[in-house]
């Protein structure tokens, strides 16, 4: 049985949570379900590769991220429409020069039609998808993190490398600090360290 | 991890566990080949009108759907060795079938190139000999304000300006001379030819009243289109569209399509038996250039088969667009392909849901695209707005202003509605890709909207005065071209096994799951 390490910390410090080192995908795959079934709910599995299915075995509900993306594609598509309409169809009525539109007539066409706004619908509604996509994600993500404490571990620098952490936060209803070093050295860890911030 | 097929797997469609077993049992496709054959000729030479021009139209339909199975097909067997995509091997086999089955796709030729060199023009217009051109201008005099043009032979041909909707343009032209009114009954339809002396020399003109077309007199004495007779216009594109020299390619282009579609078949088969991952290295290579011959020769073969109908118009785009409901076609028919077989119960451990979901991901995804390329295509000639390209759209129902719209109108907004919003709409959603029976539904869905596409890329070339007409032949062509495409299909796939047995990314594919 490995020893747990308390690092060295300051007088504030309050503990974050416990990490606990496995050898191996197969252990730390094992251990993820059984942290998944005892109940715990924020918890972190860090490894150097993406492992297929941990989401499954950490019991993660499936991503808000396609809806977040189709409400950025139709505020885009409502935006590019708008965008033509009052640009091209409309001079609102004694309204300043700077907000009125350009109500050119090209070739015969009318001034709104829609086969030659379609591309600036299609271009807005996929920018703004885009945009959903990539700012919904970070959200989802809680990025950027600038500072995690799990920095100052020396042993978490093997994350990177050849070693696999679980990390369960102490603010987790189920946490106790004890119990909760039992679990996981049940479960087979290698090592516990605690994470103190 | 599974590395190889389950051993207990039915993979063989003769029911023996060995290459070379009996053939699949396809007497009823036999059947329904004659029969198709039998509804299609019998009611062509019985109509009134021209039973050969609209049975030539429907056959191409059902041929253009069939050669979109096979060219589909290559497209896929060279697309993902040429991305070395690691789920499709095992769905790899039914396509590779399929390509292969290229051969009784260029038997399946013969009807459209015999139209070809008999020369009647009835199918292309310009498949026919230089004798049949028209002429030199006429005195128009006696005709009223129509043009007449006099070909080689002393045949006359009326050019005059009709408004194409019926109960349109009548009264506001009721005092006009009627040139050409009583000649050859192209005022069935309520059609009225009215003053063409204003509108310049004759080749399509958009009133600004609404529509009307230019319709010429054939030799037959029909009213046409203008491209529908053998003009100068059409002349200028002589050394392309010439009789001979569209055999000779049409020869090229099956003699390679045929070529590569049987060596990625023989390679795969021997991969099968031997395991070489050296063989799939050979085939990843050459798809790079098989991916640039494909692409022009099928871009070629898309303006002879469907474009050349109307050789006065032209779009650099329409091979794009052609390939875009190909490919569409041909994932919709692998997904049923292989619907069909697991529910008789054959490869039912291999093929996963996982594969499906990638099936209908690129089902999807070129949902969207034959919309990108049609919406190009058309908002370049919308808004170039040249009439020998709007006509071709407006004769095909592509107008919203009121008095412009034809029977035509219809078939394209199905085609909007139906191609595209629909499965675009219905197929966003990953649980409808992974669900077998939404997946079935989209699947065939799609199939009949290539069909529709097809219809209306073709059969408006019937006639100025027709609108959407669909009977018994179209159905009959449609059965006859599928029944023997399948015939030749069942033929290839019950020799060899449904799957491929061994390949150097059989774990890549037996193991595939999509995270999204």
């Amino acid at each position: 049985m490995s020893s747990t390490v308390t690092p060295v910390k300051e007088e504030s410090a309050q503990l974050i949570g416990l990490m606990a080192e496995f050898e191996d995908v197969t252990s730390v795959f094992a251990a993820t379900e059984k942290v998944r079934d005892a109940g715990f709910k924020n918890f972190d599995v860090h490894a150097p590769f993406p492992i297929h299915h941990i989401d499954r075995a950490m019991g993660m509900k499936p991503t808000k991220l396609p809806w977040i993306a189709l409400c950025g594609g139709l505020i885009g598509l409502t935006f590019g429409a708008s965008l033509v309409y009052f640009s091209n169809a409309i001079t609102p009525e004694g309204a300043p020069v700077s907000l009125q539109g350009y109500q050119f007539l090209i070739s015969g066409k009318p001034l709104f039609s829609l086969p030659a706004n379609i591309p600036i619908l299609f271009e807005t509604t996929i920018l703004f998808t885009a945009f959903a996509i990539v700012l919904g994600m970070l959200r989802l993500n809680n990025l950027p993190m600038h500072y995690n404490p799990l920095f100052k571990s020396d042993r978490f620098r093997r994350a990177t490398q050849d070693k696999f952490f679980i990390v369960i936060d102490a603010d987790d209803d189920q946490f106790d600090k004890d119990k909760t070093q039992q679990f996981l050295f049940d479960a087979g860890a290698e090592a516990i360290e605690e994470v103190w911030d | 991890m599974k590395t190889h097929i389950d051993p207990n797997e039915k993979c063989f469609l003769s029911g023996e566990s060995a290459p070379g077993g009996r053939g699949a049992k396809d007497l009823w496709l036999y059947i329904v080949a004659l029969v198709g054959a039998a509804v299609a000729v019998i009611p062509a030479t019985m109509m009134e009108g021209d039973g050969v021009h609209r049975f030539l139209l429907a056959y191409l339909i059902a041929f253009a759907f069939v050669f979109s199975l096979s060219m589909g097909s290559l497209f896929f067997v060279f697309i993902t060795h040429l991305c070395r995509a690691g789920w499709a091997p095992i769905v790899r086999r039914p396509a590779e079938i399929m390509a292969a089955n290229i051969r009784v796709v260029a038997i399946l030729f013969l009807p459209i190139a015999i139209s070809v060199i008999s020369g009647h023009g009835k199918l292309y217009p310009w498949a026919q000999p230089d004798s049949a051109l028209v002429g030199a201008h006429a005195d128009a005099a006696e005709h009223g304000d129509a043009e007449v043009y006099v070909d080689a032979v002393g045949r006359e041909t009326v050019i005059a300006l009709v408004a194409a909707e019926a109960g349109h343009g009548e009264d506001e032209h009721a005092g006009h001379d009627h040139a050409g009114h009583d000649a050859g009954g192209h005022d069935e339809a309520g059609h009225d030819a009215h003053d063409a002396a204003g509108h310049g020399d004759g080749h399509g003109a958009v009133a600004d009243h609404g529509l009307e077309i230019h319709v010429v007199q054939n030799a037959a004495g029909d009213w046409v289109f203008p491209h529908q007779v053998l003009d100068d216009f059409t002349m200028k594109k002589r050394p392309w569209l010439s009789q001979g020299w569209f055999i000779g390619r049409w020869i090229f282009f099956f003699v390679v399509w045929t070529s590569i579609a049987w060596w990625y078949l023989r390679n795969s088969l021997a991969v099968d038996r031997t395991g070489d991952y050296l063989i799939t290295q050979k085939l990843e290579k050459w798809s790079a250039p098989i991916a640039l011959i494909f692409a022009l020769t099928f871009t070629f073969a898309a303006f002879d088969l469907m474009m050349s109908l109307n050789p006065h118009w032209y779009s650099t785009m329409f091979g794009v667009y052609y390939f875009a409901g190909t490919v569409i076609s041909t994932f919709a028919a692998l997904i049923l392909i292989f619907l069909g077989l697991q529910a008789c119960g054959f490869v039912k451990t291999s093929v996963t849901v996982e594969h499906y979901h990638d099936l209908g991901k690129l089902l999807f995804a070129f949902v969207f695209f034959w919309t990108y390329v049609g919406f190009s295509q058309y908002m370049l000639l919308w808004y170039a707005s040249l009439p020998e390209t709007v006509m071709w759209l407006q004769h095909r129902g592509v107008s919203m202003v009121d008095g412009q719209t034809n029977g035509w109108a219809c078939i394209i907004l199905l085609l909007l509605f139906g191609h595209f919003m629909f499965p675009f709409l219905g197929l966003l959603s990953r649980h409808v890709k992974r669900s077998r029976k939404a997946l079935a539904f989209f699947a065939i869905w799609m199939l009949v909207m290539h069909y529709t596409d097809m219809y209306w890329l073709v059969m408006p070339e019937i006639g100025p005065n027709s609108g959407p007409v669909f009977g018994l032949i179209e159905i009959g062509t449609f059965a006859f071209v599928l029944a023997v495409f399948g015939i030749g299909a069942l033929r290839l796939a019950s020799k060899h096994s449904l799957v491929v047995q061994r390949d150097p990314r059989m774990a890549d594919t037996l193991n595939h799951e999509n995270l999204y």
